[in-house]
């Protein structure tokens, strides 16, 4: 210790400021502790300075000692919280959803009736009242099947979504064998406005030229904007919507037992929300599905022996169909017949839809209930 | 020839005896051993420097502590940093200090501060701006904070300003506090501590001082003082061999908490612990107090109740001298004698 003008023995002030701030070594800091134990007057130097530094800390520098109130850590969070709470909601459903489609895809597709549409006068108001994009418009592609093949259309989806016009459906066909010689994919996409003249004329170019190809319109929400797009057609249909009094509006295929479709359904939409998935049916007959359709609960199947299957409970039981046809029937569609006015098409009775057949001379049978057939 | 090689190998082995004590002496504190303070060190001391420093770490504490804005140069600085740590065996409790060791003590000094205090102890100008306009307005808002006073505030900060400027003399020598200042701490809690002396000292000497005629000390009571209680006695005697028993801080901590009536903020503020750590030990404390004090009450001789019934007793008539008890004797906690 060292001396101190203070006339008792008590350390100096560097000590005790020392043993304040903690800067001492442990062996002093004890004596100083000691000391401190029983002088009243140290001990009182020590609070007094205590005391001084703790009232003139925030008084030499406020700004940085101001005091700072603590804040949760969660709290700076908290704007990040309502997204990600969204997020999660989203995701949840999306989940739930899928496992909901997951469910019923063990099952079998479903369809629901669309929007009403008629026959009548369907091919003279068959005009698209919006250009079609050139990525709708059916263009040839190369020949890649001989047309003695049996004729199959494949589709399959289109993964983006539908545009604003009310597009439910849409397809890319692809290896259409067709009546011309030509095939036609259609693919869906929206128009740059300036593009939708040139497309149209292309579209109708295109349409007159090949013959075989029937545009396949959903009904839109807003039918004075309403989009139509074409899809190639097999050979037996050909020429069938453009010539007729009744368009057809919708057309769920499937000609592979691996291949599958789904039409998204739109959202302002009354009427077909057809889920068709033909994923390897298994039919009674012990062979695999080459073409289904459906319509609610009812189900057709073609086997590749050409015996037609029913079904009315989506798939958990099948009976074979009665033969009212000639030939050997390769493909089953659901057809719904489209109304004379697409305005107001709610005020309009819904037409159920209806089963078609198709042998392989490209005759056509129609039915309702699948069980009756009579020939068109 | 002989005698006068004799006489030259007998005055070159004197001459080299005597330059080797004095050399040996130069460079080293009292406190310091000789081994500490190795010659070559001494030989090599170039011109400028002090010995006993390497020039090398010299150089860079003086570059680091900014001693030439201060006025200081590096003899100066080198002087007083083998000083300080001759007086303080560079923080060693026993033996010599390494050079690494004596490194490390003068890197652990605050050295910015040290510097400014010992310029303007040796009268500085400039280290006396730089002092004013650090630590005026802190100094004045320290003193205030310890008398509770403005007024009074500003009375003890300026007698310290006073004192700092070297007006108080002694033996017709100048004298600064500052001189004391050995930068193991800040310079500021230095100066918080000093005016917390010169308060305290000042305080006690005035009550110490009081009028004559105020002062009605008590008559002396002729009867004889009666006789204690043998389980008084007992007791009085049991609780200081607990207290006495116990480690230093543990006696701080009952000091502070219940003679001078600290709060636990108080006392967490001077230990550096937690508000809640201080009242824990105190309540572990007072329990083991208890239970030693009944131990050494059944130890002399008392039963398990009438120990227990001997605590209750009123403290009052305990005749105990807490403060002896609670402090050590000062020979022991302080050996060295202060200055006169």
């Amino acid at each position: 210790m060292n001396p101190t003008p203070q006339l008792d023995l008590h350390p100096d002030a560097d000590t005790l400021n020392a043993f304040a701030e903690q800067a001492l070594p442990q062996p002093e800091r004890a004596r100083i502790l000691v000391h401190l134990a029983g002088c009243a007057r140290c001990r009182q130097v020590l609070f007094l300075a205590q005391k001084a530094a703790a009232d003139s800390i925030p008084a030499a520098s406020p700004a940085p000692h101001s005091p700072i109130q603590p804040i949760p850590w969660f709290s700076n969070w908290r704007l990040a919280l309502i997204p990600a709470v969204a997020l999660a909601a989203i995701a949840i459903v999306a989940v739930v959803f899928s496992l909901h489609l997951t469910l019923r895809d063990s099952q079998l597709a479903r369809t629901t009736p669309r929007q009403p549409e008629s026959l009548s006068n369907a091919a003279a108001s068959w005009q698209p009242p919006v250009a079609p994009n050139p990525e709708h418009i059916a263009r040839p592609i190369a020949k890649k099947t001989a047309p003695s093949q049996p004729r199959a259309v494949s589709a399959e989806p289109i993964p983006d979504a539908a545009p604003a016009g009310g597009i439910v459906a849409t397809y890319r066909s692809a290896s259409v064998p067709l009546s011309t010689g030509q095939e036609f994919q259609a693919i869906r996409g929206p128009a740059p406005p300036g593009q939708q003249n040139n497309a149209l004329q292309a579209w109708s170019g295109q349409r007159q030229s090949a013959g075989d190809t029937l545009s396949v319109a959903a009904s839109p929400a807003k039918p004075a904007q309403a989009r139509y797009n074409p899809i190639p057609i097999p050979g037996p249909l050909a020429g069938r919507s453009l010539s007729g009094s009744a368009s057809v509006l919708q057309i769920e295929s499937k000609s592979s037992p691996a291949a599958s479709f789904e039409i998204a359904p739109a959202p302002s939409l009354h009427g077909v929300a057809a889920v068709n998935r033909g994923r390897g049916i298994n039919l009674p007959s012990g062979l695999t599905a080459v073409s289904t359709a459906a319509i609610q609960h009812r189900l057709l199947a073609i086997d590749p022996a050409g015996t037609l299957f029913l079904s009315e409970d989506s798939g958990a039981s099948w009976q074979p169909v009665p033969s009212q046809w000639t030939g050997h029937p390769v493909q089953v569609f659901t057809r719904q017949l489209r109304t004379a006015t697409p305005v107001a098409t709610d005020l309009q009775p819904i037409p159920a839809p209806v089963f078609e057949l198709v042998n392989d001379s490209n005759l056509t049978w129609v039915s309702s209930d699948g069980k009756t057939w009579t020939a068109q | 020839m002989t005698q006068e090689r004799r006489a030259a190998f007998f005055l070159q082995h004197f001459f080299a005896a005597v330059f080797w004590r004095i050399f040996k002496g130069v460079g080293t504190t009292p406190a310091q051993s000789v081994e500490a303070a190795p010659l070559e060190s001494i030989a090599r001391a170039p011109a400028g420097m002090p010995p006993g420093m390497p020039p090398s770490l010299l150089d860079e504490l003086w570059t680091e502590c900014d001693a030439e804005a201060c006025g200081l140069s590096k003899l100066e600085l080198g002087e007083i940093l083998i000083g300080i740590g001759g007086a303080k065996s560079f923080g060693q409790a026993s033996g010599a200090a390494s050079r690494q060791q004596q490194a490390a003590y003068f890197r652990g000094l605050r050295l910015a501060d040290l510097v400014l205090a010992r310029a303007c102890a040796a009268g500085h100008e400039r280290a006396w701006e730089r002092f004013v306009a650090l630590y005026e307005q802190p100094l004045i808002r320290a003193a205030i904070a310890i008398t509770g006073s403005d007024t009074g505030g500003r009375d003890l900060a300026g007698q310290l300003y006073a004192e700092l400027y070297g007006l108080s003399t002694r033996d017709g020598v100048r004298r600064c506090p500052l001189d004391s200042y050995r930068g193991t701490g800040s310079l500021i809690g230095w100066l918080r501590t000093t005016l917390a002396q010169r308060h305290v000292d000042r305080f006690r000497r005035s009550h110490r001082e009081l009028p004559i005629e105020d002062y009605d000390a008590p008559a002396a009571d002729p009867a004889e003082p009666a006789e204690q209680p043998a389980g008084i006695a007992l007791l009085g005697k049991a609780v200081a061999e607990a207290l006495q028993a116990r480690e230093p801080e543990d006696r701080f901590l009952l000091a502070s908490y219940y003679m001078d009536r600290r709060t636990l903020l108080e006392i967490a503020g001077v230990l550096h612990v937690h508000e809640a750590t201080v009242s824990r030990k105190l309540h572990r404390l007072t329990a083991n107090l208890r239970k030693q004090v009944l131990r050494n009450l059944e130890r002399d001789g008392l039963s398990r109740r009438a120990a227990q019934e001997a605590l209750g007793a009123d403290p009052r008539d305990i005749e105990i001298d807490w403060k002896n008890l609670l402090q050590t004797p000062p020979s022991s906690a302080f050996p060295e004698k202060a200055a006169p």
